[in-house]
């Protein structure tokens, strides 16, 4: 519980730090968007176009540096390791006999280590993203950007992460290193962010549902169901996959 | 701790009731088909060489691993489909030492009896003291035998009706040992039902009114510790230089069984025989003059690890 808050703070405080840059930064960038509008014509279809958008809106800015580059990547990272070690860590220290031969159900060991973990992972997301006004005000940057948006988009993002996190838990569920499980899925979700920057091969990959064009989408409503069901599909799959190895464990 | 259980038993007759449990590791069998039952207010040992199925047989009452076949109820509570039950009826010590070591010993005291009687983290505490074990110490800072202590520690507070401690004197100072042995027949006597594994006999031998061996996931010998200590009082055994010829030790065998209506092992350049009697020196007599001189004889003072395997042919202890 204590390392998770702890987590959990140490990602608000980057969360947020990264987006008091992107605020203090937003009057340079909108004097200087032409030159990145030039830059991206070369960078093929997909590339050009979240270019566009953006350098068009002052919500495309903030959106794609807040949620497509920084919350992708650095969440991603996160995810990742805070669910690695949730049962891996366990077997690996030796400690998984004693956290399991206690009166307590396993239903509640499952959701409680995985909500200890999805909470250090949403909340300073959606907590940071919802300070933006604040944060203008502070660093004296006027913008139309509002709190409501931020959060929506904070939200679908929180969805997409947990897609990764619990991908994590479930293989953390079935395997003795945690460490096995940081670097498996870092190799696998760094290659899926790569592939969408290289021109053509964008829509392979699964970062597709978090680009610039998807956030757009998330500007003035919540967008349609069909955009959050695919992340939360597969939030879901990966959960019910991680309970199905958490009984196996703890079998009665 | 040493109070009696508040947990009302669903069943009247036996704390723990083992049928048919078996456990099998792919083509290894883990633990071949067990019948046991144990009854409350005793202590129970339960010994045999190291990979002799001890562990995965306590793991498996508590369900930390699922059973190939059979049936278990602890306390009336069945574990397929009663696993929280079951939990909630027994307080297990593993075999291997596990601490959080950033953890001071209250709070891993604190962890470990989650979910329990809400005076248990107390008497825990208490029992910490008496063993002198510092509280506010953090886990990685204690030796094997400390973080031992502390497991202990946690599983005797709880106010449950059984307790599985598998060795839990493993790495401890004889003073230590003889405690942890004092603690663990007290708290029988209170009413629980203590199924302890060791390979101390000594302590076993002491603490323990019946003695259940396995080796090789089998149960070779389930007796009363009193049975037991008779037996060793009549086990003579008789040591050889080692060029002696089987044929040799064969025709002493002989001799004894059929003298002395002994059951005797033969063994490498060793024979034990259980008298049917106390009368070692009629049995000796017995004994062909031109046969083998023993090295060494020895008569009624054995240890338990030489009573096994002079009695069972079981090495490894």
């Amino acid at each position: 519980m204590r390392s998770s808050l702890l987590r959990g703070f140490g990602l608000f405080v980057l969360l947020l730090g990264h987006l008091a840059a992107v605020v203090y930064f937003y009057p340079l960038f909108n004097e200087q968007k032409g030159a990145l509008l030039q830059l991206a014509e070369g960078m093929g279809r997909v590339l050009a176009q979240d270019a566009k958008l953006a350098s068009l809106t002052e919500w495309g800015y903030f959106s794609s540096q807040q949620f497509f580059k920084f919350a992708n990547t650095l969440g991603t990272g996160a995810a990742v390791v805070f669910a690695a070690g949730a049962v891996a860590g366990e077997t690996q220290g030796g400690t998984l006999e004693i956290y399991l031969a206690r009166p307590v159900s396993r239903a509640r060991l499952f959701a409680e280590r995985w909500l200890a973990g999805a909470l250090a992972l949403i909340v300073p997301l959606v907590a940071s993203s919802a300070l933006i006004v604040p944060l203008a005000a502070v660093l004296d940057v006027e913008i139309v950007t509002s709190t409501e948006q931020m959060v929506r988009a904070a939200c679908y993002q929180s969805v997409f992460l947990l897609m990764f996190y619990s991908a994590a838990y479930a293989v953390s569920v079935f395997v003795v290193r945690a460490l096995t499980v940081v670097l498996s899925l870092l190799f696998v979700t760094i290659g899926m962010y790569a592939l969408y920057l290289v021109p053509g091969a964008n829509e392979w990959s699964i970062y597709q549902w978090t680009d610039v064009q998807t956030f757009v989408k998330l500007a003035n409503h919540w967008a349609s169901p069909t955009q959050w069901a695919r992340p939360t599909i597969g939030a879901v799959s990966f959960t019910a996959l991680a309970w199905f190895g958490f009984r196996r464990r703890l079998p009665y | 701790m040493s109070s009696t259980s508040t947990l009302a038993p669903t069943s009247r007759s036996n704390a723990i009731v083992v049928r048919g449990l078996t456990k099998r590791f792919g083509q290894t069998v883990a633990l071949a088909p067990l019948d046991l039952d144990l009854a409350r207010g005793s202590v129970c040992g339960l010994v045999g060489p190291n990979g002799s199925g001890k562990s995965t047989f306590m793991r498996l009452l508590v369900g930390l691993v699922p059973a190939s076949a059979g049936s278990v109820e602890v306390d009336g509570a069945r574990l397929t489909g009663e696993g929280l039950g079951i939990r909630r009826r027994v307080a297990f010590a593993p075999g291997e030492i596990a601490a959080y070591g950033d953890l001071t010993a209250d709070r891993q005291l604190a962890f470990l009896l989650r979910g329990r009687d809400a005076g248990a983290l107390d008497r825990a505490r208490a029992l910490a003291k008496r063993l002198g074990l510092p509280l506010r110490g953090r886990m990685r800072t204690f030796s094997h035998g400390m973080k031992r202590q502390v497991m202990f520690c946690a599983a005797m507070a709880p106010d449950v009706p059984v307790r599985l401690l598998d060795e839990p004197t493993a790495g401890l100072d004889p003073t230590k040992r003889g405690e942890v042995v004092e603690l663990v027949a007290k708290d029988a006597r209170a009413g629980r039902c203590v199924l302890l594994s060791s390979h101390h006999f000594g302590e076993v031998a002491r603490c323990c009114e019946r003695v259940v061996f396995l080796a090789g996931g089998r149960l070779v010998a389930d007796e009363r510790t009193a049975d037991l200590e008779l037996r060793a009082r009549r086990l003579l055994t008789l040591e050889f230089e080692r060029d002696v010829s089987s044929e040799q030790l064969e025709r002493l065998a002989a001799a004894l069984h059929g003298d002395a209506g002994a059951n005797v092992r033969i063994g490498a350049a060793r024979l034990a025989a259980e008298l049917g009697g106390d009368d070692v020196l009629a049995a000796l007599r017995g004994l062909p003059a031109d046969g083998p001189v023993p090295t060494r004889i020895t008569f009624g003072s054995h240890s338990l690890e030489e009573l096994y395997r002079d009695l069972y042919g079981v090495e490894g202890l």
